[in-house]
């Protein structure tokens, strides 16, 4: 017998003459109807939608690769985690598993690597904001504290004193790299001489000791040079020290910042073609280093707080459509049921979104938002997208960093998160809100309580 | 001259006859020669004047003491009255030719040590007294006893065999009485058991061949074949070669060669009145020694390398050498890359490892899944290795480079320039390292650059005969390139099979092996850190009573550092800033020191989860008594036994000190019947922020030790 062929609702475009891209048709639009082997649909159908789904495997092969690009340029490397990207307790333990440190910017951070079971020497203690209480607590966990300012500095001495144990610190350092805007509102600046200066306080003081040197020049940074001149300027400074002062410090951590695979509003090419690999970090970051001529037993131990180059990939997120409408100027709108509260990165990325079947090969210059009834809400503007039937499901790629933790709780309630295990299970790994989970919170002063309403 | 000077040089040089270093033994086997009080005086004497003649004339101390110029006199002493009925110039004559037989035997001694490199045995004493023999021969100044070899004392109802045996042993310090022999076969049994099972092999298989000739010459010669065997057999088994069941076969060959030469020399020496004496031992036991010096391998029979002891102490310490891979000390090469890498061709290997180029390594990148590129794989870019930095795998001088030979594209080789861009480091010890297929125009280094160990030389390419990148490397012994590789270990790396990491040491990786250089971590390498002079102290508690041991470090005149504790044990270690490892212990088995030794023996400057690493040990240093003895009986045949050491280590979960807890179980173990004695012991050794902290040892769960550092000066 022979199947009914799909109904494909037809699409009328507008003939652009005299408007000719030079780099040719756009790219089809693939179709994504699985995860690490895990048919969409059937994750769907378990769990609803919106859904996030974190690839296991992903994260560790993503690691797996980057530490291995980084540890064959280099004899000592470290990676430290950055829980702002993506905090969720099973995420940083698959990242703890492949050996990284915690990297965290706030007490909260702290308190959540802390209750994960990581050691204080391997929590690497950033931001500009610890309190003294959570200062207490890290120098006492012999956690490695990045200090952000003098004021910072001062109250770790006072610390440190008052409960007579050692703080190991890191310096904050900012500096020229050429690349605009400069980053000097963090640390201490290199060029001016303050960090030096600073280096100077820390030495002469008791209880604290200088344990390493941070710099973190930027975020999606593209130019790989930049990491160089960076890499340089620290070694050149961690030389300094050491002939300076004979204080061997233990590491230089050159913070943040790769690209991922997304593509920002501002770029007119796909980012997977032009954003820098590993590879290329990784060589400019070492050439860096070893302009200097240490000696292989010299060298520091080097830190990357790589986040989002190394979870983005790994996260999807999952949601139905919800309506198709068409706007004033005929332009086509599909309207999802997540919207830019659970996807925060939109504001940023122009997020890569994949109907889950084949639809036909014709598409149409689409505006995809979401169901919040705002305006700001758009999820994607410009993407060419063939005509999706409502109900049926699109994944939105790379959406492992920084969405899950920047996500708000407005309107509705945060979907459940769910990890694709290297076995093809499915775990949940945060569960959805509920309306008692977001009320227990809440209080209501006796008067203004309802009756019989 | 103190008296403990005299003392010693006496017992030494009676010692020396039976290849022992112990001085008990040396008394022992004087008292056997006073069985014949007069023998006993003379021999005595002539040991005596030989070792105060040499100090006075000034020869080296430690030679007299240790009895090398003493027991050729004695030797003399006890032929003169053993063959030579005393009258007064019999004394007159005995103190002329201890002279010339010291004169003899220092010049045969040196020349023999200079020359060839063997010791000089009894060869001086068999000169020395056969120059009397022609001295005294028509002129009669001495005359020879009538019967030389009875009676014997005491109501002695043997059988044949072991009274001819024991006669025999007696004989070769020239002893009459068959007691004297009894004496001293208990003196050797109770030194060394395979020494004593080696006599006895010597004496029945000279025995059983001499029965296979006429009866006139048995009568003759069984006496000479027989001593001559049984100290052939404890030269070559246990003595000058290290034990083994080949060992064993050596006795059976240099027996065969003693009969022969016994006939030999009888048939020659017998017409011109001399007796053959131990000639048949010297000649046999040189020759072989002499000519085993200059085999191509020496997997077998392994000539004596140090300083000997019992057969026993020399087959463990030689065991102990070999298993722990101390002849590489003093070269400790890396691998010569950053991170973990797979070698994709060993040594052997199927492409172009082979014949002249068999020792040589080929080095990649894979990634999780064993890829060695990604994507396509067609680009060199896709591969992992290309461009990655090749490292100078120990310090040396670049004296050779070429940089400029094109990289091929994936699946092409270049056979015209076959080695690509290569360099090569001279190393000074006579050793070259050749690193070939680099990238064009990435070799940092020039012709004449010194290099360290770590130092970048090139960056990894796909020139010459290499369809893939990959790092090419070989050791030769010459500056030329291509030149026939030599097989040369590598000093320390780790290897990983699935998330498990093992250490290996002076080996060499084989085929696939994930391999990857120490990670050196300070505070274990500050920790292992001994200083000369450095005092630690421990405390520990025994029978309920607390014990305090101290520990200083300490170095010998052979530059040998070793710890000393405080109840007389000494450890000998070595620590080449990657791994430390004790090389031996001498002293009680008890104590912190020896508890640490144990728990000790081997510790890389690395962490890694689920890293393992395994020692053996002598059996001497675990067990008791009546097992150890048990043991060198067998050590001839089949070693039934073995101690293994598995280390682990852990970090501890501890956020302010960095501690780190080092594991081993060490478990003894029998094979076959003996499997009663498989026992298992369990160390913990803590080390914590650059000190060892604490020694902790289990046996099936409780606690049998426990030591802390309290106080350490490093």
């Amino acid at each position: 017998m022979e199947t009914k062929k799909k109904y494909v609702r037809p699409i009328i475009s507008k003939q652009q003459t005299g408007m000719m891209n030079k780099f040719g048709k756009a790219p089809l639009m693939t179709v994504m109807n699985s995860i690490d082997n895990v048919q969409v649909d059937a994750i769907v159908s378990k769990f609803g939608t919106p859904l996030f789904v974190i690839s296991e495997n992903r994260i560790r092969t993503i690691q797996k690769d980057a530490l291995r690009v980084f540890s064959t340029r280099y004899p000592k490397v470290q990676f430290a985690w950055s829980y702002k990207t993506n905090y969720l307790d099973a995420v940083c333990s698959v990242f703890h598993q492949e050996k990284s440190w915690a990297e965290v910017v706030s007490e909260f951070e702290y308190d959540k690597a802390k209750r994960l079971g990581v050691a204080g020497k391997n929590i690497i203690f950033n931001g500009p904001d610890k309190s003294v209480e959570a200062l207490k607590k890290a120098i006492n966990d012999g956690a490695n504290i990045h200090i952000d300012h003098y004021d910072e500095l001062y109250r770790i001495v006072e610390i440190s004193e008052a409960i007579n144990r050692t703080a190991r610190v890191a310096l904050r350092i900012n500096m020229d790299i050429g690349v605009y805007p400069k980053w000097d509102r963090f640390g201490f600046n290199y060029e001016n001489g303050e960090a030096l200066d600073a280096i100077k306080r820390i030495i002469i003081s008791k209880n604290v000791k200088l344990v390493g040197l941070h710099t973190h020049i930027g975020t999606y940074m593209l130019s790989t040079n930049a990491y160089r001149i960076a890499a340089s300027k620290m070694t050149s400074l961690y030389k300094n020290i050491k002939s300076e002062f004979e204080l061997n410090l233990e590491y230089i951590d050159l913070g943040g910042g790769f690209a991922s695979k997304n593509t920002l509003h501002a770029q007119y090419l796909d980012a997977s073609g032009i954003v820098p690999t590993f590879e290329d970090y990784a060589d400019a970051i070492t050439a860096g280093i070893f302009e200097h001529n240490l000696k292989a037993h010299e060298l520091p131990l080097l830190i990357l707080e790589t986040g989002r180059a190394l979870v983005d990939e790994a996260g999807y997120l999952l949601a139905r459509v919800i309506a198709n409408k068409r706007l004033s100027n005929g332009r086509r709108a599909v309207v999802l049921d997540a919207g830019v509260n659970l996807l925060f990165t939109s504001f940023w990325y122009k997020h890569k979104i994949s109907p889950t079947q084949f639809y036909g090969e014709y598409s149409e210059d689409s505006v995809v938002y979401g169901n919040l009834c705002m305006n700001i809400d758009v999820i994607r503007d410009g993407i060419q997208l063939p005509p999706i039937p409502v109900g049926d499901i699109v994944v939105i790629q790379n959406v492992g960093a920084y969405n899950m933790t920047q996500w708000m709780q407005f309107i509705s309630l945060r979907p459940k998160v769910v990890m694709i295990m290297e076995d093809g299970a499915l775990e949940v790994i945060r569960d959805n809100e509920t309306l008692e989970y977001i009320a227990q919170l809440e209080k209501v002063p006796s008067k203004l309580k309802l009756k019989g309403y | 001259m103190t008296l403990k000077f005299f003392i010693d040089s006496t017992l030494y040089s009676y010692a020396q006859i039976y290849f022992s270093n112990r001085k008990w033994f040396g008394l022992l086997t004087l008292a056997a020669t006073f069985i014949v009080p007069f023998n006993g005086i003379i021999t005595l004497f002539a040991v005596i004047f030989s070792n105060l003649f040499a100090l006075l004339l000034q020869y080296d101390k430690t030679k007299i003491t240790l009895g090398f110029y003493g027991f050729n006199g004695l030797l003399i002493g006890a032929a003169f009255s053993f063959f030579y009925v005393p009258n007064p110039s019999f004394y007159l004559f005995l103190f002329i030719f201890l002279i010339i037989a010291f004169f003899i035997t220092t010049a045969i001694e040196n020349y023999f040590a200079v020359g060839f490199n063997l010791p000089g045995l009894s060869l001086p004493f068999v000169l020395s007294i056969f120059l009397f023999f022609i001295f005294n021969q028509n002129l009669n100044f001495l005359t020879v006893k009538s019967n030389l070899l009875l009676p014997d004392s005491g109501p002695m109802q043997l059988p044949y065999s072991v009274f001819l045996f024991f006669k025999s042993l007696g004989l070769l310090l020239l002893q009459q009485d068959v007691l004297s022999g009894v004496v001293i076969f208990i003196t050797i049994l109770i030194f060394s058991r395979i020494m004593a099972v080696l006599s006895i092999f010597g004496f029945a298989f000279s025995y059983f061949i001499m029965s296979l000739f006429p009866e006139q010459l048995q009568t003759n010669l069984t006496f000479t074949a027989s001593f001559n065997s049984i100290i052939t057999a404890i030269a070559l088994g246990g003595s000058l070669i290290i034990p083994s069941n080949k060992s064993l076969f050596s006795v059976f060959v240099g027996t065969i060669f003693i009969v022969v030469f016994t006939i030999i020399f009888y048939n020659v020496l017998s017409p011109v009145a001399l007796p053959v004496l131990v000639l048949p031992f010297n000649f046999t036991v040189l020759l072989l020694i002499y000519s085993l010096k200059f085999r191509a391998k020496f997997a077998d029979l392994i000539l004596l390398y140090f300083k000997p002891g019992a057969p026993e102490e020399n087959f463990y310490y030689h065991q102990n050498r070999v298993s722990r891979f101390e002849r590489y000390k003093f070269l400790n090469i890396d691998l010569p890359f950053h991170g973990e890498w797979k070698v994709s061709q060993g040594i052997d290997g199927k492409h172009t490892h082979k014949e002249d180029w068999k020792y040589a390594f080929d080095f990649i990148v894979t990634d999780e899944k064993g890829n060695s590129a990604k994507g396509s794989g067609k680009s060199l870019k896709d591969h992992y290795c290309y461009g990655l930095p090749v490292l100078a795998p120990l310090k040396g001088k670049v004296i050779k480079i070429i940089d400029n030979v094109k990289d091929n594209p994936i699946g092409e080789v270049n056979l015209e320039q076959n080695w690509g861009n290569t360099v090569i480091i001279d190393h000074g010890v006579n050793l070259f390292t050749s690193i070939s297929h680099l990238k064009k125009d990435s070799i940092p280094v020039k012709k004449g650059d010194e290099v360290e160990r770590g130092d970048v030389i090139g960056l990894c390419g796909n020139s010459g005969r290499s369809p893939e990148p990959h790092i090419h490397l070989q050791f030769q012994l010459n500056n030329k390139v291509g030149a026939k590789t030599h097989k040369f270990p590598f000093g320390h790396f780790l290897k990983r099979i699935d998330d498990r990491y093992t250490l290996h040491s002076a080996e060499f990786p084989n085929e696939n092996n994930l391999i990857q250089n120490l990670e050196v971590n300070s505070i274990l390498k500050d920790a292992f850190d001994f200083k000369l002079g450095d005092k630690l102290k421990f405390r520990y508690v025994k029978k309920g009573k607390e014990i305090v041991e101290e520990w200083e470090v300490k170095v010998d005149l052979t530059n040998t550092i070793y710890i000393e504790s405080s109840n007389n044990a000494t450890a000998s270690f070595y620590n080449d800033g990657e791994v430390f490892y004790f090389t031996s212990y001498v002293g009680e088995n008890e104590g912190v020191l020896y508890h640490f030794y144990l728990s000790a023996a081997q510790v890389p400057f690395c962490f890694k989860e689920n890293l393992t690493w395994q020692d053996s040990f002598p059996l001497f240093l675990l067990s008791n008594i009546p097992l150890r003895v048990l043991s060198d009986f067998l050590i001839l045949f089949h070693n039934p036994f073995y101690a293994k050491g598995e280390f682990s280590i852990l970090e501890e979960k501890d956020d302010h000190l960095s501690s780190f807890i080092i594991g081993n179980t060490i478990t003894l173990y029998g094979k076959g019947i003996f499997n009663f004695i498989n026992s298992r012991r369990n160390y913990k050794l803590k080390v914590s922020n650059g000190k060892i902290k604490s020694v902790h040892l289990f046996e099936e769960g409780k606690e049998k030790f426990f030591a802390e550092l309290i106080n350490g000066e490093k």
